[in-house]
């Protein structure tokens, strides 16, 4: 190598090696341009890197770069480390992964595997990793907990979309509504809202892979529950779903127990309280111990009604029950309208009257009445009001902040430090137009109808909510101008067709429930 | 005899060479090396006088890209810190962001060989950069686009609700 070669080389900010066979070879086997690197200045060297970096020549003949270009090219993603490939994945929303499944079977494994699930909600905001906020006139909202970190710049809520579970279900009973029973570990438990007496299906479904499992139907199908819950037994890592029936006879309610794995329902028999009544279905789980608010006794004390927390231990199948906090309603009506949430871990009641500020106690220790403390008021233009069934209002975020319903049932966001909303909360709706540029598949978009009382919902892109909706009207007009009748029964004929036929479109009413 | 012809030019700072998996030597600062994790943990055992680190795993061409990853960092560092002292207001975070974003804004090969280095070398903050553009391009595209994008073969998994 002659001394202007050496200088350009070093110039370039490397040093050739004499290729001496690399691999194997110790320090004691320098090659003799050390001493020569040696003396250089690295600083010109660091420029010389960025500027002439370009035209280096090939260290390795053409042909094996070819190889190694063509290798790569090949398997880039399968041959790097799971570790990697499961890091990448955390960083996607929800809706992303559940499509990722379908790349290649390698990809589907990864995504289902156990230990990414734990990743994933390590990555997360919210303390609850999937939380839905469920209403019958309103969308229900899945918080991703990825995307919900540029909460102000970017959509958050999507749309539960479960294709195959909500054709199923429009097919099978017509149009229904779900319930939520209770969201466990990024699993979600629905019920539709039984109207007409049929038996009550459950359906659990997990959001991010879109698959969902139901379990079998029990024996006493034909009992409606009065309430039902959803929990986790951490202790031996089972996951059980509850029925409270009605109690027919004096010995107390029924109930009954289907752990998931099993392959049927069991009933629990001892130290079953009375329940007369609980006001939701929706149950949260804090401590171990599933709770919803209603009327309940136990066989030991006397019997009086009157309004406390059930809760249910889900390892030992134990019920008892939790005192309400001294709530500015009293009489059982008022309490009626308690909602259980769950902040911080802790058990928390918002006394959902009527009138006044909202607020929410949180009991600080579990089961020590004394620690009941009113921990925050809202002003009521805050909340929903609404009528609502089975969702959680209030959802904490990791950082402390609040995620609830507005008023208007968009999502609001809430800053407890701040003590307001900020204004510049983005409405749903216009994050889903904002969506909708981005053409992605499964925005949502309400579009008035024909009436202030029915919408259109779909889960197609605006675009293709905007033909529905002009195909939809002239198929009511068309109808309404050969039978003449104006009165609306030609549109109920036509979304009564259509939302069986048409996948993308699914429909709901406002504020008239009677319609459907 | 270069020093005595500038007195005032600073004393010539410790370096570390870096051997590429091909066989060419990378000088590079103390500093700027000890940007890799692995060689941070190397450094304490090993004796005062070895600097050498032979790196079987990465290319010359990807230790290139690694040692200007680095090296910006090292001295962007040093000028947002100098910056934060003398009190006065820098947007030297955002200008070494947006680096960042052009830095990485590379072919998908290059992108896995950076992806591939900054995990052997143990660099946290070249992989989170390089992890996150990798996720960005999964982000939005359909099962059908990621698998021309990373040249992943179709191995005929079906999506069941995608027909209907």
């Amino acid at each position: 190598m002659g001394d202007r070669e050496r200088d350009r080389d070093r110039r370039r900010g490397r040093t050739r090696r004499s290729r001496t066979p690399e691999r194997n070879r110790s320090r004691h086997t320098r090659s003799p341009d050390r001493k020569f690197k040696k003396s250089s200045k690295y600083r010109l060297r660091s420029r010389s890197i960025d500027h002439h970096s370009r035209r280096r020549r090939s260290p390795l003949p053409r042909k094996h770069r070819d190889e190694k270009e063509q290798q790569n090219k090949k398997e880039v993603f399968s041959k790097l480390p799971v570790d990697i490939v499961f890091d990448i994945f955390a960083r996607l929303p929800l809706d992303t992964i559940s499509e990722c499944k379908w790349v290649s079977k390698a990809w589907y494994d990864l995504v289902l595997h156990p230990r990414f699930a734990d990743i994933y909600f390590a990555r997360s905001r919210t303390s609850l990793p999937c939380v839905v906020f469920f209403s019958r006139y309103l969308p229900s909202y899945l918080i991703d907990p990825i995307s919900l970190g540029n909460y102000e710049t970017s959509a958050t809520a999507h749309n539960l979309k479960l294709k195959g579970f909500k054709e199923n279900f429009r097919i099978k009973c017509g149009w229904v509504c779900f319930e939520v029973v209770g969201t466990v570990n990024g699993l979600i438990c629905y019920c539709p809202e039984s109207c007409d007496y049929e038996p009550v299906p459950y359906y659990i479904c997990n959001p991010i892979t879109r698959d969902y499992l139901m379990p079998p139907t029990s024996l006493k199908k034909d009992i409606v529950p009065i309430g039902s819950g959803f929990g986790f037994d951490s202790l031996n890592n089972e996951y059980k779903l509850l029925r409270i029936l009605r109690n027919s006879s004096e010995d107390g309610n029924e109930v009954e127990v289907f752990t998931l794995g099993s392959d049927s329902w069991r009933e629990i028999t001892i130290n079953v309280p009375y329940i007369y009544y609980l006001s939701r279905k929706f149950c949260v789980l804090v401590n171990g111990c599933l709770h919803w608010v209603g009327v309940a006794n136990l066989k030991t004390t006397k019997n009086v009604e009157c309004t406390t927390i059930l809760s249910f231990n889900v390892a030992t199948e134990d019920f008892d029950l939790i005192k309400l906090p001294p709530l500015r309603t009293k009489g059982d009506w008022g309490t009626m309208e308690t909602e259980l949430m769950v902040l911080g871990e802790r058990l928390c009641v918002m006394e959902n009257s009527p009138w006044g500020e909202k607020e929410i106690w949180m009991m600080k220790d579990y089961g020590v009445h004394s620690s009941w403390a009113k921990e925050y008021v809202f002003e009521r233009k805050f909340f929903y009001r609404g009528f609502h069934s089975g969702h959680p209002l209030v959802i904490e975020l990791k950082n402390s902040e609040l995620l609830l319903l507005n008023e208007d049932g968009h999502l609001g966001y809430f800053d407890p430090k701040r003590r307001f909303l900020p204004p510049s909360t983005l409405s749903d709706r216009e994050k889903m137009n904002q969506q909708s540029r981005k053409d992605v598949s499964n925005i949502s978009e309400w579009e008035p109808l024909f009436s202030q009382d029915c919408w259109l919902y779909t889960e197609a892109t605006a675009v293709e909510a905007r033909e529905a909706y002009l195909a939809i009207r002239a198929e009511i007009e068309e109808l309404e101008a050969r039978s003449g009748d104006r009165r609306g029964a030609a549109a109920w004929t036509v979304i009564g067709r259509r939302s069986i036929h048409s996948r993308s479109v699914v429909f709901g009413s406002r504020g008239r429930s009677s319609s459907w | 005899m270069k020093d005595s012809f500038n007195p005032s030019i600073e004393p010539p700072k410790k370096t570390v060479t870096l051997v590429s998996s091909d066989g060419y030597d990378f000088e590079v600062e103390e500093e700027v090396a000890l940007e890799s994790q692995v060689i941070k943990d190397g450094f304490e055992d090993k004796a005062v006088d070895d600097r050498e680190y032979l790196l079987f795993n990465v290319h010359s061409d990807t230790l290139e890209l690694i040692i200007k990853y680095c090296e910006k960092h090292v001295s962007s560092r040093k000028s947002i810190s100098a910056a934060a002292a003398s009190s006065s207001s820098s947007n030297g975070e955002e200008a070494l962001k947006e680096w960042d974003e052009h830095f990485i804004s590379v072919d998908t090969n290059t992108l896995y060989d950076i992806l591939m280095a900054a995990d052997y070398l143990n660099i946290k903050s070249l992989l989170d950069l390089a992890i996150q553009k990798v996720a960005d391009t999964i982000h939005g595209r359909s099962p059908e686009q990621i698998r021309k994008k990373f040249n992943i073969e179709n191995d005929s998994i079906i999506d069941p609700w995608a027909s209907e």
